[in-house]
């Protein structure tokens, strides 16, 4: 997602917790989820 | 399902069978039972769900009834969740937080999404107006709000300046996005992320989640 750096999505968790994101804001935020978890989990050998 | 339609509003404990005690009475030990409860439902279990829906079904309703302002319309947001949560179980993990979290995070979803589409032929600033009304008596709510856990939020609700509970309130229990919540404030859309966000860890730190 280009219009969204990670600065931006984690001032983000805040309203993601609460669902006061808008659809594209929220598919945003999930992708950049998904994209940190599998990064640790990359590290540690397991696909998630 | 035929244990499915949600308690009409005149139940307020929304307990048909009601086979499974009254686990709002024992609210120390049933976080782990919802939770194996919601893992059996995850596994097809239907008398397992019952028990589960059984149990959460009125702070299931009176959540949605706080967001959608309208019985019926909580008792359709909350029969939409428990089906998602039907088809869904399986993804539940205790790791990541409790059962009733899960599920009330569910409701919230389906609530929000239900004010979102109900207002997009509506003024704001009227939804607003109406919105702040305030809810009707309803012992439902009264019932869910009895908890200690309720107790514990609403202290720590007290606790946020005015700001951050405002902005919150408007999120959270409003169903407005971040974006609406700066608009309908007048503020910067940082500063509402911040609100927001600032807030609900006052109210962590409040309520020491996560020691």
């Amino acid at each position: 997602m280009s219009t969204f750096d990670n600065e931006s999505l984690h001032a983000l968790s805040g309203a993601y917790a609460v669902d006061a994101l808008d659809d594209t804001e929220r598919a945003a935020f999930e992708q950049h989820l998904l994209d940190s978890l599998s990064g640790r989990f990359a590290d540690q050998g397991s696909a998630p | 399902m035929n244990q499915f339609s949600p308690g009409a509003p005149g139940s307020p404990t929304g307990e048909p069978g009601a086979t499974a005690g009254s686990p709002a009475d024992s609210p120390a030990n049933s976080s782990g039972d919802l939770a194996a409860l919601l893992k059996q439902s995850g596994l097809g279990d239907e008398a397992a769900f019952a028990q589960l829906y059984d149990a959460t079904s009125a702070r299931a309703y009176g959540l949605a009834l706080r967001i959608v302002r309208d019985p019926s319309q909580a008792e359709e947001v909350a029969q939409e969740a428990f089906l998602e949560i039907w088809r869904t179980a399986s993804r539940f993990d205790p790791a990541r937080g409790s059962a009733v979290s899960w599920v009330l995070t569910l409701v919230h979803r389906k609530a929000v999404d239900r004010v979102r589409s109900a207002e997009a032929s509506t003024r704001r600033d009227t939804a607003y107006h109406q919105d702040n009304r305030g809810v009707e008596h309803d012992t439902t709510a009264e019932a869910a709000h009895a908890s200690i856990e309720a107790r514990r939020v609403r202290q720590a609700l007290a606790s946020l300046t005015e700001p951050q509970r405002q902005a919150l309130e408007l999120a959270y229990f409003n169903g407005y996005t971040h974006t609406e919540v700066a608009t309908m404030l007048d503020l910067p859309l940082g500063t509402a992320k911040t609100r927001i966000r600032d807030g609900l860890i006052r109210l962590r730190d409040t309520m020491g989640v996560g020691q």
